[in-house]
């Protein structure tokens, strides 16, 4: 009896093991850093350009300012930036719908792309 | 005799101008080192120490003036129906910018300085 039951036990953790090995594994080939793509990005950035490519371009009502120069800044800046108005953590309605449609690789390839132009 | 006494007045007044903007500049560098801004910005506002913070310099006055202001309402509790940036960093670092003509005179300052920052597309 005793003899069964350490079998089963241990049956059962090889069994739970080897799992692993087959789930840690796709879970491995998931993550692969992205990088932003310059020649991808330019059919991205007509949506940007059309404020922040014009100089002297300010925003609408109520909260009237000249809308961010964006070309020559950090990359990884623009990038947080765009998450952000993505999530909500901030808030504008443009850029909030601008960053909506945009997946990972698009806000990477537009912060490569305007952090190059200087 | 009075053509000339009148273009000393302009004179006087457009120098005065020049300066209380000197002047102006002039605090707004102060008030920025005196926030502590330069250690995550740089010296120059536009190196900063990690690439994930933004270059400053040359960045247009009153889009700056609204950052900031968005960053303070992001601190605070309630809702906002405005234009509102939550950023624990930034958070903490705005508290240190007592007043409104502090804000004015960094925003004037860092805008005056040279950069790469542009329109280009």
């Amino acid at each position: 009896m005793k003899l069964r039951t350490d079998l089963i036990r241990t049956m059962s953790v090889l069994a739970v093991m080897a799992s692993c090995l087959g789930a840690g594994q796709a879970g491995a080939a998931d993550v692969e850093p992205i990088v932003g793509n310059i020649d991808n990005a330019r059919d991205k950035i007509s949506m940007c350009i059309g404020c922040h490519g014009i100089k002297g371009y300010k925003t609408a009502f109520p909260e009237v300012y000249h809308v961010p120069m964006i070309a020559g800044q950090n990359a990884k800046y623009i990038e947080i930036a765009l998450a952000e108005y993505r999530k909500g953590t901030r808030s504008h309605p443009t850029m909030n719908a601008v960053a909506g449609s945009l997946s990972d690789q698009d806000i990477a390839d537009l912060a490569a792309y305007f952090s190059r132009l200087k | 005799m009075k053509r000339f006494m009148l273009a000393l007045v302009g004179a006087t007044l457009a120098a005065a101008g020049i300066t209380a903007q000197a002047q102006n500049l002039a605090a707004g560098r102060a008030a920025f080192d005196k926030a502590g801004c330069a250690a995550c910005h740089g010296a120059d506002a536009k190196t900063p120490i990690l690439p994930e913070y933004p270059v400053l310099a040359g960045q247009y006055a009153d889009y700056l003036m609204l950052a900031l202001r968005a960053y303070k309402r992001g601190a605070e509790e309630g809702n906002h129906a405005a234009i509102v940036r939550k950023n624990a960093t930034m958070g903490v670092q705005i508290a240190a910018l007592k007043s409104e003509q502090e804000i004015r005179d960094i925003a004037a300052w860092l805008s005056s300085l040279p950069s790469d920052l542009s329109t280009r597309h």
